[in-house]
């Protein structure tokens, strides 16, 4: 099999990698708040506020982990 | 996103003005002589650029910090417009070094080049080591009902109470009925665990590294194939040489023959789960 970057699955991977992973510059001259990355902040609220996202059936994977880690 | 960029007059006095901030995408190998990067627009549709020293290149854009998300339609365009940048400059220039979604720099380009002066001994071996390789993803997905079946014809032991259970009053039919749950419950759990453990040695075979991202029950929501039913999950991460792509790919495919088990493929992606931190 050959992989995929263009189906729904792997852009549901995409996501998750981006958010999770990437080096971590650790210097003076990084923006962060509190040390808690802005991204991880906004997400979470914008998870909170929003329910077409499983419409979608694009973040079902993701939202139903955080719904179990919280 | 939510960080307004006023275009050329903002990279005009970036040159000079230390407070202007700049989105990191990821590292590379500067480009030699008079090559510079594809002209390309990223996050916030913004015209990325180079700024280098010691050999090294950091592709950004100019911003005014670090960008809120608001809705999850913009993060999933956003973190679009950063992938196509990231893969774009290592279609161009090999394996980046990519960094976090949302990393942002402030100080200014003289700033940025001091950072990369301190840190260039870091930062090229993390390059080096990441040279013609990236990352795939393979999640191993079991269909319990696929297979189930199978494993009820092959297995004595439940053979046996199945003809228990139809020789039993309905009391005792209804233990021998949970004495059989569990006994082939027990067989999945063996079964899934031979064919997880069989994708790591291929995984071992066929990549430098690789890692268990998630190991769980998931929701089927964005598969076609059954819209609410829970299935097991492995996801695994691998850092792959490119030229390593079409074996792993065809031992995968023995697995995905397997009766009940399906298996997804995704990549190359920019190794983002390898890539060593800088300045630790």
């Amino acid at each position: 099999m050959k992989p995929t970057k263009d189906s729904q699955h792997a852009l549901v991977e995409l996501v998750d990698i981006l958010l999770r992973d990437g080096a971590v510059i650790e210097a003076d001259i990084v923006v962060t708040v509190a040390d808690i990355p802005l991204i991880g902040i906004s997400l979470r609220a914008a998870i909170a506020g929003m329910t077409t996202m499983t419409q979608y059936g694009l973040f079902a994977e993701r939202a139903k982990r955080r719904t179990q880690s919280d | 996103m939510g960080s307004p960029s006023d275009g050329s007059s903002q990279q005009d006095k970036s040159n000079t003005d230390v407070s202007q901030s700049y989105y990191l995408y990821c590292l590379i190998p500067a480009p030699q002589g008079e090559n510079g990067i594809p002209e390309l627009n990223g996050v916030d549709s913004t015209g990325v650029e180079l700024i280098q020293s010691e050999g090294i290149g950091c592709i950004v854009h100019p911003c005014d910090g670090p960008y809120e998300v608001s809705t999850i339609d913009i993060l999933q365009k956003e973190i679009l417009n950063h992938q196509r940048v990231v893969d774009t400059i290592g279609e161009t220039f090999g394996t980046p070094l990519p960094v976090r979604f949302n990393t942002v720099l402030a100080g200014g380009k003289r700033r940025i080049r001091a950072w990369i002066t301190e840190n260039q001994d870091d930062i090229q071996d993390g390059l080096s080591s990441l040279v013609n390789h990236w990352e795939y993803r393979v999640q191993v997905r079991f269909n319990r009902s696929g297979y189930q079946q199978t494993l009820t014809d092959s297995d004595k032991r439940l053979q046996e109470i199945d003809a228990q259970i139809a020789a039993a009053s309905e009391g005792t039919a209804f233990m021998l009925e949970k004495k059989r749950e569990n006994r082939l419950s027990s067989l999945t759990d063996e079964r899934e665990s031979e064919i997880v453990s069989h994708v790591r040695s291929i995984l071992q075979s066929n990549s430098r590294e690789f890692q268990l991202v998630e190991e769980t029950a998931a929701l089927d929501s964005i598969s076609s194939e059954s819209s609410d039913e829970k299935q097991d999950v492995a996801k695994f991460s691998a850092l792959v040489h490119k030229t390593d792509e079409g074996s792993l790919g065809n031992a995968l495919d023995e697995v995905a023959e397997i009766q009940g088990v399906s298996i997804r493929f995704s990549g190359p992606w920019p190794p983002y789960s390898f890539a060593p931190d800088i300045g630790e």
